[in-house]
C-alpha cells in the first residue's frame, strides 16, 4: 500500500497561469472556474472544478484531472490537460490535415516541414484536439500513450475526404 | 443454470431464460464534456448508420452487438462512453446535480462514476471510492478520457468510509452483488451462484447500505442497486437495513423502459411495504442486462 497521497491547494498559481498564457496563449480566465493543486509527495499538479472539496480521512489516489507531470517549464501538459483546454490555445500550436491526422493516430511519423522551431506542440486535427506532440528536424514524434495506437482504427476519426 | 429460481416470480419463463442467453446490445452516449451531443451524434450516424437512439435518452444510442465503439476515433477522445442500459438508468436516477456533493460508494471500473460527473455538468465534488486499490486504475482512465476535473479517488472500505462534515447531498451504493444479471456479458455470470458466497455477499451489501444512510446528509437521496436478481441481495438488504431511517421513493419509468416493481415476499420472507417502489429490470422487458434499483430518501 503506498502512503496517502497529500493534495494541497497550488502555492502561487499565478506564475503557472502566466506560463500556460506566455507558452500556450492559454488566458487566466480559462481556468477561472478551476483550481491548480500540488500533489506533495510526487510534485504533480492537478486541475479541478473550483468547488471541488477533498474528502477527509480516507487516501486519494487521484484528485481531478492530471494536468502536470512535472512542474513547467521543465514539464509539459497532460495528453489528459491538453485535450481539455487545447482547442483555446493560440500558441505552439500544430494543425494537421486528416492524412497527418491519421498516421499520428497510427503511430507513422508525420513530416511538418515547415515547422522549424523545436519544443512541444499542442497538435489540433480538424475539428479536434489530438493531444501533445514534440516537433525536432521536420518531424512530428508523437506523444500520446502507445495503446491508444493498438487500439484505436484511424480512419474512423474523419470521413474521407 | 441458477436462475431457474425466479421462474414463480418472473412474468415470462422462456423468455426470460432465452433473453438471459443472448449477447448484450452496445450501448453508447455522449459526453458533453467533451463536444456539443449534436456533433457527436453526427459522427455516430456516420460511424455506425444502424445506431438506434434510446426512447428515454436521445444523446445514447444502441449498437449491433458486433459494432466496437472502442476502436472509433471518438471513444479513444472521449465524446462517446460505453455502458448498459440498465446501468446508465442506475446512474441516472441519482439525479445529481451541478455543484453537489456526491460519493459513488463502490465506484469501479467507473461507468456509473461517469454519469454522475456528466450528470453535475463537471461541477461540485464526486467521490469516487473502491475498496479494491487494483480497480482504481479503471475508473482513473475512464476519468481521464472523458476530460472530468470534479472527482476524487478514493481506496476505502465502504463500510467504514468517513463522513463528510454536513454530509454528502447523494450517494450511490452499487453494490458487489453475485452478478446474476451480467449473464449476457462476455465473461459475465455463467455458473450456479454459491449460496454461501451469497450470505456473505448480504452481509456486506446491508453494512454498505446502512453506512451510506448515515453519511447522506438529512433528507438526502440514496440509491442501491445491483445486477443480480436475487431478493435476498434486493429486497431484503432493504429490509436489513431498516435499522437506519429511510423511505423507498416511487421511481417514475422513462419512456421506453418497462419496470418491474420490487417484490413484497420472497420465500416466506414477507418484506416493508415500500419495497414495491423499487425496480427490477429483467432482461427480455427491455433487451438490457438484469438490474435492481431502489430510491431511497433518508429520514423518517
Amino acid at each position: 500500500m503506498r502512503a496517502a497521497a497529500f493534495f494541497i491547494p497550488l502555492p502561487e498559481p499565478e506564475a503557472l497561469l502566466a506560463w500556460l498564457d506566455a507558452t500556450y496563449g492559454l488566458p487566466a480566465d480559462l481556468f477561472a472556474g478551476h483550481r491548480f493543486w500540488l500533489r506533495t509527495d510526487s510534485g504533480t499538479l492537478w486541475l479541478t472544478d473550483a468547488g471541488t472539496v477533498p474528502p477527509p480521512g480516507v487516501r486519494l489516489d487521484a484528485f481531478g484531472l492530471l494536468a502536470f507531470r512535472d512542474a513547467p517549464p521543465r514539464g509539459r501538459p497532460t495528453n489528459t490537460f491538453a485535450l481539455r483546454f487545447g482547442a483555446h490555445a493560440t500558441k505552439s500550436v500544430l494543425e494537421l490535415g486528416v492524412a497527418a491526422s491519421r498516421a499520428l493516430l497510427a503511430g507513422e511519423p508525420v513530416a511538418v516541414a515547415d515547422a522549424t522551431e523545436t519544443g512541444w506542440r499542442i497538435v489540433r486535427g480538424p475539428g479536434q484536439v489530438l493531444g501533445m506532440g514534440w516537433v525536432a528536424e521536420g518531424q512530428l514524434r508523437s506523444e500520446l500513450p502507445r495503446s491508444w495506437r493498438l487500439d484505436v482504427d484511424p480512419a474512423t476519426g474523419w470521413p474521407d475526404a | 443454470m441458477s436462475l431457474q429460481r425466479y421462474l414463480d416470480v418472473v412474468d415470462d419463463a422462456d423468455a426470460f431464460l432465452c433473453a438471459a442467453e443472448r449477447p448484450l446490445p452496445r450501448v453508447i452516449w455522449a459526453n458533453p464534456l467533451r463536444q456539443d451531443p449534436a456533433k457527436t451524434a453526427e459522427e455516430v450516424r456516420r460511424l455506425c448508420p444502424e445506431a438506434e437512439p434510446l426512447a428515454w435518452r436521445p444523446d445514447a444510442w444502441r449498437l449491433p452487438p458486433e459494432v466496437k465503439p472502442g476502436r472509433w476515433v471518438p471513444w479513444m477522445y472521449g465524446r462517446v462512453h460505453g455502458q448498459e442500459e440498465a446501468s446508465l438508468l442506475a446512474a441516472s436516477l441519482v439525479d445529481a446535480q451541478p455543484g453537489e456533493r456526491i460519493l459513488d460508494l463502490c465506484a469501479a471500473p467507473g461507468g456509473k462514476t461517469a454519469g454522475l460527473a456528466v450528470a453535475m455538468a463537471d461541477r461540485g465534488t464526486l467521490v469516487a471510492n473502491d475498496r479494491s486499490y487494483g480497480r482504481l486504475s479503471a475508473i482513473r482512465r475512464v476519468l481521464d478520457r472523458l476530460g472530468v476535473t470534479c472527482a476524487a479517488v478514493t481506496c476505502g472500505n465502504g463500510v467504514h468510509f468517513p463522513a463528510y462534515p454536513g454530509g454528502y447531498d447523494r450517494i450511490l451504493v452499487d453494490a458487489p452483488c453475485t452478478c446474476e444479471g451480467t449473464s449476457r456479458k462476455p465473461g459475465g455470470h455463467q455458473d450456479v451462484t454459491s449460496e454461501r458466497y451469497r450470505r456473505t455477499i448480504v452481509q456486506i451489501q446491508t453494512a454498505l447500505l446502512r453506512r451510506a444512510l448515515r453519511l447522506v446528509r438529512p433528507g438526502g437521496r440514496v440509491v442501491y442497486s445491483t445486477c443480480t436478481y436475487a431478493p435476498e441481495e434486493n429486497e431484503a438488504v432493504l429490509e436489513a437495513a431498516s435499522t437506519e431511517p429511510f423511505t423507498i421513493e416511487p421511481v417514475v419509468a422513462p419512456a421506453g423502459l418497462r419496470l418491474a416493481p420490487g417484490l413484497p415476499a420472497w420465500q416466506g420472507q414477507t418484506f416493508r411495504p415500500d419495497v414495491v417502489n423499487a425496480v427490477r429490470l429483467w432482461p427480455h422487458h427491455n433487451d438490457t442486462g438484469g438490474f435492481f434499483v431502489a430510491v431511497l430518501k433518508q429520514g423518517a
